[in-house]
């Protein structure tokens, strides 16, 4: 059974490809997902807070740590758990929070 | 159509071949703009001799015989206060030898006076003293002064031109004033002056800080409190400005629905994010204030912005600081302003913090930076000078987060220049506008083009 993440504020449901990234994930079911540098690890726009995950996650790599430890959510919430998106494998029962994540089909070009 | 063929015929460029290094029109931009010692000379020679330059500010040089040196090159001039409270501006050599008069900043004893032989003026440039003049060829008091500097003051910065002839300053600066004005410049005075050198063209920096296009990729993490794609570049015949997008909100380039934005988060990565990342910019005087103000809740229906303004006026007024000629849009934003040529950063409600730079010698790869922060005070309030920190290499300070990106690109950035097999460099035509005009302006100094 593929892994299914849920995603929060807006309850979308996506179901992942064993392996595949959160964010991968999204855009392989046709939502924008909000990223700048393209899910090279390198703009921490994707980051996600995890809400609630059924199992240990995997650890992120240095890279992903590396980054995290730079974004401004973690300054104003310390106790929260940050991801990269274009980073974390899915797993099933993974819930995250995420504004912005909204069918691309509706999304303007900018 | 006109082609770069018939610009460079128009233009009664001197050095053969040169004009091939303007950036007319559509066509891609020669990157031997940024690497070539020809153009560092060519600048040499006909820009930085003709144009009004930043020099100091009027708060450097608050008692007689104070004096602040500003050199361009080969060329260097000294300010000075003078015994009646004038500022003038010299050629820094003497007429007998031609030893420099003046290094840096300090005061002159009453006097300046040439340490190689004792040669007196005083502070308005009249000889007042030569050894054994009797020995010398008589000649008219006229011929034995100090060789002036245009020098002319504007919101508190004093400015020289090496040009006898130049239009007055403030015909110079165009609309400068109408943006400057109304943030009081003149009630402004130093909070930090800081030095260094850093491994790029001149120019590179002021293309840097003359757009904010690079934003996303380079600071992504003001994308989550300010619409940067929402910027308005105003090229100025001869200067830029661009502002605006001052009302807090996220980037449309993140695609959050307005129904899931808040507020209170806003509020706070937009206050952290200029307080912790852009050191100086608010000033020190008003930021821990709203950084403590900003973490009590917001009140129902109140936004990150009626927050931030109301907060910032009434901090203003706690403060005796008249912004009642400000609108709400300069107190949220502020505008970022080109100077032409080297004189650029934003004007905030309250302060200031600009970049001076200049070229470093004959190296094309190489400028003088200087980060300027500015602090508006109270009528009635001293205007005061900071310390002066030096650091000849950048990676020995902490800048801030945000300089910092700026600085870390800046070597990447000359590096690939001078590789030419990438061809001719491209603008962007809106967000980019400020930037081709900088360079439009700049080619009407050294090629006569039109613009």
């Amino acid at each position: 059974m593929s892994p299914r993440v849920r995603v929060e504020p807006s309850g979308i449901v996506l179901e992942a490809e064993p392996g595949e990234t959160v964010m991968a994930a999204a855009l392989r079911a046709g939502y924008r997902w909000p990223t700048v540098c393209g899910g090279h690890a390198d703009c921490g726009v994707c980051a996600l807070d995890v809400v609630a995950a059924p199992e240990p996650l995997a650890a992120a790599s240095a890279e992903e740590a590396d980054r995290i430890a730079q974004l401004p959510e973690l300054r104003l919430y310390p106790d929260r758990t940050y991801r990269l998106a274009c980073r974390i494998v899915a797993v099933d029962g993974l819930t995250v929070r995420k504004r912005g994540v909204v069918p691309a089909a509706g999304v303007r070009p900018v | 159509m006109v082609t770069t063929g018939d610009r460079a015929e128009q233009s009664r460029g001197t050095r053969t071949g040169l004009e091939q290094l303007a950036a007319f029109g559509n066509d891609l931009i020669p990157r031997e703009r940024f690497t070539s010692r020809e153009f560092v000379e060519l600048e040499y020679e006909r820009l930085w001799p003709r144009v009004w330059q930043v020099a100091c500010r009027v708060e450097e040089i608050p008692a007689p015989g104070d004096f602040v040196e500003y050199s361009i090159g080969d060329r260097s001039a000294f300010v000075v206060r003078t015994a009646s409270g004038d500022i003038r501006a010299f050629h820094n050599t003497c007429i007998h030898r031609g030893t420099a008069l003046a290094s840096g900043c300090g005061s002159f004893n009453g006097e300046i006076r040439c340490p190689f032989h004792g040669w007196r003026w005083d502070l308005d440039g009249d000889n007042t003293f030569v050894l054994d003049a009797h020995e010398f060829p008589a000649e008219p008091a006229e011929d034995l002064r100090l060789r002036d500097v245009r020098a002319e003051t504007y919101g508190g910065f004093v400015f020289v031109n090496f040009d006898p002839d130049a239009r007055p300053l403030l015909d110079y600066l165009e609309e400068i004033p109408d943006y400057f004005a109304p943030y009081r410049p003149e009630r402004m005075c130093f909070t930090t002056h800081k030095t260094t050198i850093l491994p790029t063209n001149w120019k590179v920096v002021v293309d840097a800080f003359n757009e904010g296009y690079h934003i996303s990729a380079t600071h992504p993490e003001i994308l989550r409190w300010k619409d940067e794609a929402a910027l308005e570049y105003t090229p100025l015949h001869t200067h830029t400005r661009y502002g605006g997008a001052g009302w807090p909100m996220p980037s449309r380039r993140l695609g959050i629905p307005s129904e899931e934005v808040d507020e209170q988060e806003l509020l706070l990565f937009k206050i952290d994010d200029l307080i912790d990342n852009l050191p100086g910019y608010i000033g020190p005087a008003e930021a821990e204030a709203l950084r403590a103000v900003a973490r009590t809740p917001l009140p129902d229906d109140t936004t990150a912005g009626d927050f931030y303004l109301k907060r910032r006026r009434d901090g203003a007024v706690a403060r005796g600081l008249d912004w009642s000629d400000l609108d709400d849009d300069q107190v949220l934003g502020g505008d970022d302003l080109l100077v032409f040529p080297n004189f650029i950063g934003p004007v905030i409600a309250g302060a200031f913090f600009g970049y001076r730079v200049r070229p470093n010698g004959m190296d094309p790869h190489s400028c003088i930076f200087e980060l300027w922060t500015l602090e508006e005070r109270a009528g009635g309030a001293p205007l005061t000078m900071c310390e002066r920190e030096v650091y000849p290499d950048w990676r020995e300070h902490e800048w801030g987060l945000v300089v910092q990106q700026d600085f870390e690109n800046f070597e990447g950035i000359q590096r690939g220049l001078k590789n030419s097999a990438g061809g001719g460099l491209r603008w962007n035509l809106r967000q980019e506008s400020c930037v081709r005009r900088f360079h439009e302006v700049l080619d009407r100094y050294l090629f006569d083009a039109p613009t």
